[in-house]
């Protein structure tokens, strides 16, 4: 397919080289051990030509993270139009979101897990608008079948979000579908777990 | 001379958790103490040696805690809900060395690393050994997964910043992570 492609064309696949290249060096060794010059090397180009691209790592990652959360977004989105009650809305926005984190971006699931720190202060704060807006998505879930805080509620999107990356730490070495089904199983077991907040301690 | 490393490390858990490992100089941290550049460097050879003190440090007091507070457990069930409620209560205590292990650990030198990590290894084995008597029909590779996400809801607040009260938090990170492990289904 490359090779067919027109000269328009080759800025697109060249970019897409580098991303490709990029998220694989900070999957293996982290952000901070890799260099311009190495994720160059591996794409293929010099850091020179690397830099018409992207104007340092930190941008690379802010795309790589963007991209992903605008699929997801999408993803989840569609799936959630798909249901009829809150309860299966929200089992199809975690399997969407399990699917791609396994299937597809688990290099940049990693790097998401580690926090922002690689990133520029613009960068940062647009993504996090962005993963606002898709959160919204889980909230308005959660919302209809919870009667709790927007504190709560966060809270407990927050260890949804944690169950479903914890697959970079323990990294299971199988199947898949199954893997998939399971994270979604525990994500919204979790999340929905019944609390009697602050019942223990204060009796 | 405890003392003054205590005072140290508790500066460096503010600026380190607030401004991040690299933003951060040694400095910052001994003005923030009221320490010359000197005397800073007397307790700690450079600033890596302090991030691994309060990464280490936090390591072993949640070791610690969960020991003293697991010890007269024999019931491995009760050890289980006993074991998420007492790390929740330390993370929630320690939010800030928290943050910071968990954002800047990769700063530090490869083998201060491979010694926190066979920590957390050790605690995730105790971990993972109660909870196969409590779901012995999990695989093992099954329990790991599950223990790992159980440990990932109890550190989730060190980046997210949660607008509870510390007794609400508690009681809802150790649900939640109960949760998560318990309803992982038996592999087919």
């Amino acid at each position: 397919m490359d090779a067919a492609a027109s000269p328009s064309d080759v800025p697109a696949v060249r970019r897409a080289a580098i991303l490709r290249a990029a998220g694989q060096l900070f999957a293996e060794r982290g952000f901070r051990a890799v260099g311009m010059a190495e994720i160059g090397e591996s794409a293929g180009m010099s850091a020179a030509s690397l830099y018409r691209f992207f104007s340092g790592k930190g941008a690379i990652l802010a795309v790589l993270w963007d991209e992903a959360l605008s699929e997801v977004t999408e993803a989840a989105a569609a799936a959630a139009d798909s249901a009829a009650s809150a309860d299966e809305r929200l089992e199809l926005i975690l399997r969407a979101h399990a699917s791609l984190l396994v299937r597809k971006y688990a290099h940049v699931g990693n790097l998401v897990r580690r926090g922002t720190a690689g990133l520029h202060k613009a960068d940062r704060e647009a993504l996090s608008e962005k993963e606002r807006i898709y959160l919204r998505l889980w909230a308005d879930q959660l919302h209809e079948l919870l009667s709790a805080s927007d504190g709560e509620i966060f809270t407990r999107i927050f260890t949804g979000l944690a169950i479903l990356h914890s697959v970079a730490v323990s990294d299971p070495q199988y199947q898949e579908d199954v893997l998939i089904e399971e994270l979604v199983c525990m994500t919204k077991a979790g999340m929905l777990a019944t609390v009697a907040l602050g019942g223990s301690d204060r009796g | 001379v405890a003392d003054r490393r205590e005072e140290i490390i508790s500066a460096a858990i503010v600026l380190f958790s607030e401004r991040g490992y690299a933003d951060v100089g040694m400095v910052d941290i001994g003005s923030a103490c009221h320490l010359s550049a000197g005397s800073l460097y007397l307790n700690f050879a450079n600033k890596a040696a302090l991030l691994n003190a309060v990464c280490t440090d936090f390591m072993t007091q949640v070791d610690e805690h969960l020991q003293s507070q697991l010890a007269s457990l024999d019931d491995p069930h009760i050890r289980f809900e006993r074991r998420m409620r007492a790390h929740a209560e330390f993370v929630v205590g320690h939010r800030d060395q928290l943050r910071v292990l968990r954002r800047d650990v990769e700063h530090l030198p490869r083998a201060d690393r491979a010694q926190i990590w066979e920590t957390v290894n050790r605690l995730m084995s105790c971990w993972i050994e109660d909870l196969t008597v409590v779901r012995p029909e999990l695989s093992p590779d099954q329990a790991r997964v599950a223990a790992f996400a159980g440990l990932a809801v109890l550190q989730s607040i060190a980046t997210a910043r949660p607008q509870l009260a510390e007794g609400e938090l508690v009681d809802l990170l150790a649900a939640v992570a109960a949760a998560a492990q318990l309803a992982l289904p038996q592999a087919h």
